[in-house]
């Protein structure tokens, strides 16, 4: 597995300058991108093919903090995957799974009867607490707490697929209004 | 030696050929170039730039393309084709191909592709866009005094994988070198931002006669990157003709005591009646519309007030994709830059309005002419890709459907997700389930939904040989790759023995290579040039890249050379210019790859010594033009 932090040429942390990627990210896809070679030979063409595919998938693992941090854990015998919830199921606090029962039925509801406001409401609170799991997932890493580290970003999941239905529901709403 | 004629009077440093930028739209479409100067231009053809995408066929199976095409489609409605890019990459039972048109469809059982029967003869959607390619190219070459050398094509930023890849068929088809396919959205950024030096985030709404994309884009020091793309591939003005034409005919039809709309001479006249009336009334509140039929000519009064409330809907439908568009790129209305217009249907009043509310109020811009700035785009990506770099500037685009495969139980699963910048790739491991097991079955689609028959389905691969060992031990490990183009392909290695897999690819809506390769023998059989000179030529013409590339390489980093090295490479460049005396292709291919070869080691040196000044923050602008 290629080693994405190498690719930009920087430490591995879960700390970075998020400005600082993304004008080297502009700067190597400069020199990289299969645009910039189309003259060339056909080594040099495929190079630069290779080589700008590495750079993107570096790209988007790195600039997202969820998929970073999983990278991160992964090379530290962590795997939960790069995205999903299914990997992380096993660190999730058990307390932490109720509450996540509890809010789908409570969400569940809101979408059955159509209460708009409710749903809004229920997103506020996940938006709060995904806001915070970031937060103590960042202290972890500073303190190379890895399996708090795992657990913050499996919760961090969770909250992310429970938004993600909040967006395919106000989607439906939207499509409905516009079909 | 017999040399090629239009080689002698070449400078060798000049790019063989004119660039050009080719929008290959629904309704029109018209090729651009860049000047000497850096000017982009549309090329004029028969008095205007706009030459209408319609191909009328003659008994003896040749085509007649643009204004004279259109001149026949009253009297032959079967035989003369509008529109054919609805039906780029679409099977015999697409729903486009139950909409209102006057199309005669020949379907053959077992058939991938839709297929139109035009009198003598049966054509497909890739060869009626060929046509108009070849047209445009033929008109340009007249027009420049001068081949065209390679193109750029645009797409709708929407078109998945079967319409790109019909789309670059068609090129070939046309003896055209497809540079890049580009997306029409990211075009007009593109001549929108270089000529007026922007930065910052914008969102271009581009409407055209069949197709709807919106894409938001950044736009930083030279790099155009696309954020994030939504659209919809079935949706433009077409839509609106046909709803003021189907109304027409429902009004029209008891009057006359018939059903106009299972006539296609009404329904050709009625959907050229309602075009008329479309122009009319961007202008003014009313027009009248007249309907020549057999019985009569009708007239009927069309309102402004009348014509939106039919395409109220449709308009409505595009705030669906804008939404998506700018949620995928985490960015909202109002901090938008600036709106671009494109595509003639973006003149509609209505549909100004609806942009302008849209993205926050903000006046759109469409003071470069929307039917002309996606083709300015591609010449200028043309320009850069095959004629005169330019430093500053680069695209950055990307997927717009995700690409998943078929698993257990008709489910997707997604292996790259849209909105993912292009090139990019990823692999899948797939497991035996069976003892001795050596072939597998993958079943590629794309799009958002969870179940395989809500998503499109692009090709099914046949992997082979894999060696026989017990069921769960084989590991085939499946590469998804996508270029730049927005093409996939994909390639397979057996984990434990490391054996690479030989895969078959069919197409679910496309034709394959082997078809391509035949259609495309036999139109070179019918052409009027040399097969073998036009070959020699585009051969000698690559063979001078990559001697002017090598050049270059060799004068800026010497250095890097390896002991014995430059022999080789001046040994095989000999090679290479004792091959290009002739006019023998294969000869000169061979050569050059020979060529390249013995420079790669070389080539890899110089992109891995800019790579470590990149990042150690040296200045790397010399490199890589």
């Amino acid at each position: 597995m290629a080693n994405y932090f190498e690719i930009f040429g920087i430490e591995p942390g879960f700390r970075i300058d998020e400005r600082a990627l993304e004008e080297r990210y502009r700067e190597l896809t400069r020199l990289l991108h299969p645009d910039r070679h189309a003259a060339g030979g056909a080594t040099a063409r495929r190079m630069a093919l290779e080589k700008t595919i590495a750079l993107n998938d570096a790209w988007r693992v790195l600039k997202d903090p969820a998929r970073r941090a999983a990278w991160l854990l992964k090379q530290r015998g962590i795997d939960l995957g790069e995205t999903g919830s299914e990997g992380a199921g096993r660190w999730l606090p058990p307390t932490f799974l109720m509450d996540v029962m509890e809010l789908r039925e409570a969400f569940g509801e809101a979408r059955a009867k159509k209460d708009f406001e409710a749903g809004q409401r229920l997103a506020a609170q996940v938006r709060a607490a995904r806001a915070a799991a970031l937060e103590a997932l960042g202290n972890a890493f500073d303190r190379n707490d890895d399996e708090e580290a795992a657990r913050q970003l499996a919760m961090l999941r969770y909250h992310d697929r429970f938004l993600g239905e909040v967006r395919a529901w106000e989607d439906e709403a939207f499509e409905e209004e516009h079909g | 030696m017999a040399e090629s004629g239009l080689l002698q009077i070449r400078d060798p440093l000049k790019p063989y050929g004119k660039p050009v930028g080719i929008d290959l739209g629904t309704t029109h479409s018209l090729v651009a170039y860049v000047d000497d100067a850096g000017e982009a231009h549309a090329v004029p053809v028969d008095g205007d730039v706009l030459v209408p995408s319609v191909v009328h066929y003659l008994e003896d199976g040749s085509a007649l393309v643009g204004r004279e095409a259109v001149a026949k489609a009253a009297a032959h409605p079967h035989e003369t084709i509008a529109s054919v890019k609805r039906f780029m990459g679409k099977g015999p039972d697409d729903p486009e191909t139950k909409r209102l048109g006057h199309y005669r469809f020949a379907s053959q059982p077992g058939d991938a592709i839709v297929r139109f029967d035009v009198g003598g003869r049966i054509v497909s959607p890739v060869e009626v866009s060929a046509e108009i390619l070849k047209h445009l190219r033929r008109k340009a070459e007249a027009a420049l005094d001068e081949k065209v050398g390679g193109a750029v094509i645009t797409v709708p930023a929407y078109f998945d994988d079967a319409q790109r890849q019909a789309t670059k068929d068609a090129g070939r088809l046309a003896g055209i070198e497809v540079l890049r396919l580009l997306n029409e959205p990211t075009a007009a950024a593109l001549a929108y931002g270089l000529d007026r030096r922007a930065q910052g985030t914008f969102a271009v709404y581009d409407l055209g006669g069949g197709t709807f994309d919106i894409s938001i884009l950044r736009l930083v020091d030279g790099v155009f990157e696309v954020k994030s793309t939504a659209g919809d591939s079935a949706l433009g003005g077409d839509d609106f003709d046909r709803a003021l034409a189907r109304a027409l005919l429902d009004q029209v039809s008891p009057a006359i005591g018939r059903d106009l709309g299972a006539d296609p001479h009404a329904v050709q006249a009625a959907l050229a009646a309602a075009r008329a009336a479309k122009h009319e009334l961007t202008a003014r509140e009313s027009t009248v519309v007249v309907l020549p039929l057999p019985e009569r000519r009708v007239e009927v009064e069309v309102t402004r007030a009348q014509f939106e409330s039919l395409i109220a809907s449709l308009v409505q439908r595009t705030a669906v994709a804008c939404r998506r568009a700018l949620r995928d790129a985490e960015v909202e209305p109002s901090q938008i830059d600036g709106v671009v217009l494109v595509g003639g249907s973006t003149r509609v009043p209505l549909v100004r309005r609806f942009v302008s509310e849209i993205f926050g109020g903000k006046q759109p811009l469409a003071d470069i002419d929307p039917d002309r700035v996606v083709a300015i785009g591609a010449a200028i990506q043309a320009e850069n890709l095959a004629g005169k770099p330019r430093e500053d500037m680069l695209l950055l685009d990307v997927i717009p459907l995700s690409l998943g495969v078929e698993t257990m139980g008709g489910v997707v699963e997604k292996i790259i997700h849209r909105n993912s910048t292009i090139p990019t790739s990823a692999a899948q491991i797939f497991t035996t389930y069976a003892d001795n097991q050596t072939g597998m079955d993958i079943h590629v689609v794309q799009g958002e939904r969870e179940l395989v028959q809500d998503c499109r389905s692009l090709a099914r691969f046949r992997l082979s040989g894999i060696p026989p060992m017990p069921a769960n031990l084989g590991r085939v490990q499946v590469t998804f790759a996508v270029d730049a183009d927005g093409i996939l392909s994909v390639s397979a290695k057996e984990l434990t023995t490391g054996v690479e897999q030989s895969i078959t690819v069919k197409p679910s809506h496309g034709l394959t290579d082997e078809e391509v390769e035949d259609m495309l023998i036999a139109s070179l059989e019918h052409a009027e040039e040399d097969v073998m000179v036009r070959l020699a030529a585009e051969a000698k013409v690559e063979a001078q890249r990559v001697l002017h590339d090598l050049h270059k390489a060799l004068e800026a980093d010497a250095a890097l050379l390896a002991p014995g090295e430059r022999e080789r490479i001046a040994a095989a460049e000999a090679k290479l210019a004792e091959a290009m005396q002739t006019n023998d292709h294969d000869r000169i291919n061979l050569a050059v790859s020979d060529l390249d070869q013995a420079s790669s080691d070389f080539a890899k040196r110089r992109m891995e010594k800019a790579i470590q000044a990149a990042l150690q923050g040296h200045s790397v602008a010399e490199f890589g033009e």
